[in-house]
């Protein structure tokens, strides 16, 4: 029996039992509770494809991908990805980079709380150098071919600065004081990104090149990650670190 | 307004089995937490949504702090799918467990219905056929819960829009036995039980006269709306986003005056008002209370 409704409540066509239309109370709110799930995760693709084409996109996104979990707030993982495969929106190739930019987002807010580096005086941000390190758990990096920051941050706040159309953009988001914030990623980031994904000490990234001239630009660079805790320690606070 | 706190002797005895105190709560929405919080007086409890607040850390877990330290705490889960014909997903309860560590709810509550199946997450909660074998298996699930979970919980009865003709149990039959056999409580929705009534055409008063009102350990009242279906009957949908109508007042009043006054909470989730209209439907209920407690009395 529940096999049967399950698999009822996500076809496109009605089934036949339905005599006096009644079952279709629960296909409908099935679809209107998670196209209103998306919408709270997606608001500016809703925007930029306007809330019609969004509910339909949504219709078939839900009956392709439905829930595997009672965490709304996860639902919406692979629209980026639906998004990017949904061959009429070809031509628009940022909307599934400004999915994936508003999905981080939401992941930011619930991700896990951890210590971040103290780095108030030059001795404390000298010992961070030699601490096992790793990317705050709240933290995303959006890799776009597009100005992806910029379209969503025009989307949702109106005194944005205008995107220049052509750039290619690597947002981090992430959650500072319990404020989900965003940027965009310096050029020298992405390096430092990938090496502290792999929980590794600042120290082990340039012993592999300790001569580079880049270095003071890493440290430097290190420095303000870690000022605005997207690099956290990878244990508890003893000196040097703190809440 | 403290009307209901002053007639303390006419409660039935085990109002507010889990800890629930014999007032009005409010289901809490996001956008009145902070008028809510500035004066908690405003309800005697408040009750969330589990899944709403499984965040692994971050804001969400530092509100849920300050709402449980401010008022009994009913957690309300909508996922766990206690009618499922699968096991229950451990996961799922280890979540479960987790916010209940953290809070030390006055209440858990959880509903008769599936909502998961072959690993999709429907997002609604889906009607169960009313037969043995499902008793048996929603017996299994909640008594695997409360042992997991370490509280007794309260299970809501649904509102339901198709029957099956594989049913062969009454509904409140089938909670009651339930109950029994669990030793869980019951939470009555007298607004779904208004809505099922009239889609299924069952009376209210036969259907609660097959339940022992002392399980009872919260009432919601909520709003239903009424469509057509396809053949032009019409069709009442627990809709969660409309005023509370009248009857289920009337059922309400029905309910404390034959039961005893128990924990009522208005409960609202779509289209979310402002707080000082959902605060006339809590003064409304009080109101019943009260009046329920001076007959009691006389």
């Amino acid at each position: 029996m529940q096999a049967s409704f399950a698999h009822a409540l996500l076809e496109t066509d009605l089934p036949e039992v339905d005599e006096h239309g009644r079952f279709n109370v629960y296909r409908n709110n099935l679809r209107i509770t998670l196209r209103n799930a998306l919408r709270t995760t997606f608001p500016a693709v809703e925007k930029l494809v306007g809330e019609d084409y969004f509910s339909a996109l949504t219709l078939l996104y839900v009956e392709r991908h439905p829930p595997r979990s009672p965490i709304m707030t996860e639902y919406g993982h692979d629209f980026a990805a639906f998004l990017s495969g949904f061959s009429p929106l070809s031509d628009y190739p940022y909307l599934a980079d400004v999915a994936r930019l508003e999905f981080a987002r939401v992941q930011a807010y619930h991700a896990a709380d951890t210590h971040n580096f103290r780095m108030d005086s030059e001795a404390s941000a000298i010992a961070a150098l030699d601490i096992r390190a790793m990317l705050h758990p709240s933290v995303t990096v959006v890799v776009s071919e597009n100005p992806a920051l910029s379209i969503w941050r025009a989307q949702l706040e109106p005194d944005a600065t205008p995107l220049i159309p052509d750039a290619t953009e690597t947002a981090i988001i992430w959650r500072q004081d319990d404020l989900v914030t965003e940027m965009l990623a310096h050029a020298d980031d992405a390096l430092l990104l990938r090496h502290f994904a792999q929980s590794q000490t600042f120290a082990a990234l340039i012993s592999e090149f300790p001569d580079d001239p880049s270095v003071a630009t890493l440290i430097a660079r290190f420095i303000n990650l870690a000022i605005a805790g997207i690099i956290v320690p990878t244990h508890t606070p003893i000196e040097g670190e703190m809440k | 307004m403290s009307g209901a706190h002053s007639t303390m002797s006419v409660f039935a005895p085990n109002a507010g089995p889990n800890g629930l105190p014999p007032g009005v709560g409010i289901g809490l929405k996001r956008a009145h937490c902070e008028a809510l919080l500035a004066d908690p007086s405003l309800v005697d409890f408040v009750e969330i949504h589990a899944e709403n607040f499984m965040s692994a850390g971050g804001p969400n877990l530092i509100l849920l702090d300050r709402i449980a330290e401010a008022w009994p705490l009913s957690i309300h889960g909508v996922g766990l799918s206690i009618g499922g014909k699968e096991r229950l997903d451990r996961e799922h309860l280890h979540r479960l467990r987790k916010l209940i560590d953290r809070t030390s709810p006055a209440s858990f509550s959880e509903h008769l219905a599936w909502s998961s199946h072959d690993g999709v997450y429907f997002n609604d909660l889906l009607p169960v056929v009313y037969d043995t074998p499902t008793l048996n298996r929603v017996i299994v699930n909640i008594n695997e819960a409360q042992d997991f979970l370490g509280v007794r919980m309260l299970l809501e009865n649904p509102s339901t829009y198709v029957a099956f003709s594989a049913s062969s149990w009454h509904e409140a039959e089938f909670l009651q036995q339930i109950a029994q056999s669990t030793g869980c409580g019951l939470l009555l929705d007298v607004n779904n039980l208004y809505v099922s009534c009239y889609n299924h055409d069952w009376s209210a008063q036969d259907w609660l006269s097959h339940i022992t009102l002392d399980l009872v350990g919260e009432i919601h009242v909520a709003g239903h709306e009424a469509i057509q279906d396809a053949e032009g009957q019409t069709l009442l949908i627990d809709s969660h986003g409309d005023p509370v109508g009248e009857p289920v007042f009337e059922l309400l009043e029905h309910v404390i005056t034959r039961g005893g006054i128990r924990p009522v909470l208005v409960e609202r989730d779509n289209d979310i008002p402002p707080l000082s209209v959902l605060l006339q439907e809590t003064d409304q209920v009080r109101q019943i209370i009260e009046r329920t407690a001076y007959a009691a009395v006389l």
